[in-house]
């Protein structure tokens, strides 16, 4: 359920698609948030809008801009952000761009750890009764195109390898269709738990996880958690923005909190995933990445 | 109902491996269905199965037959339920057809790909009907089917199922140990106080799959022993995932498993994701259903599965939230196809080729396994 969002005259400016879109309403419950613009996709938002980063810069609002969401432009507009000395912060790498070079930018890569739910597993599953972790089962959205669907992996590794472990097979599966993308991380761990990341192609509110422990089952079921409107046309899930971890994780990121920019993964697998996705989608089969 | 006798059937076996009991209400409540004998193979079976044969038959009200080819020799049989032991269905399915009689078979057609092969082969040649009923007509497939049907999704992109089964009672297994990968079929399913899972639990859901996606290409598998020690000692799993991509480059994934009682409060999770390019949508196979949190049920809630069913093969834990559905397995709508089926002399949705095709997805499963995760490519 969203409240009416709270803007001021100098703050954030948000970038994000029409998937990540349900996050903004509960940006400025966290943060300054000055504007917002739009990285594909119809959104609907109560931010004000700029039609690119270069007018919200001009505008002169600009304390920092934050990227919830990939695009091809990203790299170019985080150089010009650098040129206006406004910092810029991201929830996942550029392709082949290591942070801080060229570009300056920020990846702050731990968004996945602000997530409600997943601060209840690994609270639930450090209980003694939970006993060993078996298998991970997370339904993500983000396969809007390639680079959403880079990031949801990414994000979703660095969750697997919190709550598993770390992985001794890595399988990707990828496939695209009427534009979007889909994949499967297949994941097996040194203590032998396994892991299937699905990343839609399509928005996800509230991320379902289901997470199997010898000693039983703990399972966020994603959306069937919402407030549910009906009406005379039908019922309605009513989106939860406090689902959504972007605010959390954005007011963490800007104060520095370490939480909020590690990543437990290594940059090379990384950065080697983005062409291991596209590779997968053309052979129509696996690709084994460790 | 039809205007001529009902068909006869005859039920091949009780084994306590098999399903036939939950076929019984079916034949019995059918119009077009009756039941007219139990038999097995007297000479070759243990002494506890043959009084349980004949407990049945007695139950039934019917004869039993203590010889294989004998009842199949009957004028009054026209169908044969076989759920014999997974090791001999091959030999009496490929009996049956060639005494002419249509084949009812549950879940696995043999225990190798070449025993599936012989049992296609034999059905093709004698011109009979057979179904296998146990994965196609279930509330998981059908409302996947209806999905796919509505056109919701887009292009279809992916399908994602987990069914596990919240049942038996866990015990520890000795996880400091080195643990070696699940062991090969190599034509040997049955032990004798458990079941190799991926192919038990894991057949559901490489059903769904094949009604969802095309011809399997590639399989991934992973495997183990994480619940209960019997799996451990004997070196196979409990708990399965497989991923597999078709000839379209669609992927397909599954998790499969015992996992326990009170896990899950309806009996464990069976649950679908069909992903398309311009929708998801989840199913959840145990719902609708209605919550029964009865207090004096839960806290004396008798979890601990009875001795003579420990890993729970005919029985079942307590449950919070039972499903609507009178028929979630789909049995009566599988009879009602297979009627059908015999009536306008067409196949039935799901034959022996589809059961045929379900065991090289799961074998493919196990060799994965077995490699310690590598793809297996089927074609």
């Amino acid at each position: 359920m969203s409240r009416p969002p709270t803007t001021t005259d100098s703050g954030a400016i948000i970038l994000c698609d029409s998937l990540r879109a349900g996050a903004l309403a509960g940006l400025p419950r966290h943060l300054p948030v000055a504007g917002f613009v739009s990285t594909g996709g119809g959104v609907r938002t109560e931010l004000p809008r700029f039609d690119d980063v270069t007018a919200a810069l001009d505008a002169g609002v600009a304390e920092v801009v934050v990227i919830l969401s990939p695009y091809r432009g990203m790299a170019a507009d985080a150089l010009l952000c650098r040129q206006r000395q406004v910092p810029v912060i991201t929830a996942g790498p550029m392709p082949g761009v290591a942070q801080n070079r060229k570009t300056g930018y920020v990846e702050a890569a731990g968004r996945w750890r602000y997530h409600l739910t997943v601060q209840r597993l690994f609270q639930s599953s450090s209980r003694p009764a939970f006993g060993s972790p078996v298998y991970l089962r997370h339904i993500a959205g983000g396969g809007r195109n390639v680079l959403g669907l880079w990031w949801a992996a990414l994000e979703g590794l660095e969750l697997i390898a919190g709550l598993l472990g770390t992985p001794r097979r890595l399988w990707v599966t990828a496939t695209r269709g009427g534009g979007r993308w889909h994949a499967t991380i297949t994941v097996i761990t040194i203590d032998e738990a396994s892991a299937q990341l699905v990343i839609t192609p399509t928005a996800v509110s509230g991320d379902e996880m289901m997470l199997l422990g010898t000693g039983g089952l703990l399972w966020g079921e994603g959306v069937r958690e919402h407030v549910i409107e009906q009406t005379d046309g039908g019922s309605r899930l009513l989106a939860d923005d406090e689902a959504w971890p972007d605010g959390r994780w954005a007011a963490a990121a800007i104060a520095g909190d370490a939480l909020a920019l590690q990543s437990s993964m290594d940059d090379a697998l990384r950065q080697a995933l983005l062409p291991a996705l596209r590779r997968a989608a053309r052979q129509r089969q696996p690709v084994s990445l460790v | 109902m039809r205007d001529e006798a009902p068909y006869g059937v005859l039920l091949l076996s009780f084994s306590r491996h098999s399903h036939q009991r939950n076929f019984v209400p079916g034949f019995v409540g059918h119009a077009d269905t009756r039941i007219v004998a139990v038999a097995d193979d007297d000479e070759t079976i243990a002494d506890d199965l043959r009084q349980l044969n004949r407990r049945h038959a007695a139950e039934l009200g019917v004869p039993y037959v203590g010889n294989i080819a004998e009842a199949l020799a009957r004028q009054d049989v026209d169908i044969v339920s076989i759920a014999h032991d997974i090791e001999r269905r091959a030999e009496l399915a490929v009996l049956a057809a060639t005494a002419g009689k249509h084949l009812w078979i549950d879940k696995f057609l043999g225990a190798t790909l070449g025993e599936c092969d012989a049992v296609v082969d034999a059905v093709q040649a004698n011109g009979i009907r057979a179904i296998v009923p146990s994965y196609h007509y279930g509330s998981l497939v059908q409302q996947a089917l209806t999905v796919l049907a509505s056109g919701r999704l887009g292009e279809l992109l992916g399908v994602h199922t987990d069914v596990l089964f919240s049942k038996g009672w866990p015990r520890p297994t000795n996880r400091a140990s080195p643990r070696q990968p699940p062991l090969l079929p190599a034509g040997r399913w049955k032990y004798p106080e458990l079941k190799r899972e991926l192919l038990t639990v894991g057949a559901y859901s490489v059903g769904l799959l094949q009604a969802c996606l095309g011809t399997a290409k590639t399989v991934i598998a992973h495997g183990r022993a994480h619940f209960f020690q019997e799996h451990d000692d004997s070196t196979t799993e409990d708990f399965a995932t497989l991923t597999l991509t078709d000839e379209a480059g669609r992927i397909g994934t599954l998790c499969a498993g015992r996992i326990g009682v009170a896990t899950h409060p309806s009996g464990g999770p069976a649950l679908a994701r069909l992903v398309g390019a311009r929708a998801t949508i989840s199913i959840d196979a145990k719902r609708p259903a209605i919550n029964a949190f009865l207090r004096q049920e839960i806290v004396d809630a008798p979890y601990q599965p009875a001795k003579e069913d420990p890993m729970q093969w005919a029985s079942g834990p307590p449950t919070q939230r039972p499903p609507l559905s009178a028929d979630p397995a789909g049995l009566l709508a599988a009879l009602d196809d297979f009627i059908g089926a015999l009536d306008e002399n067409r196949q039935p949705a799901y034959s022996v080729e589809q059961a045929r095709d379900n065991m090289e997805i799961l074998l493919a499963g196990y060799r994965s396994m077995a490699s310690g995760g590598d793809a297996v490519d089927l074609r």
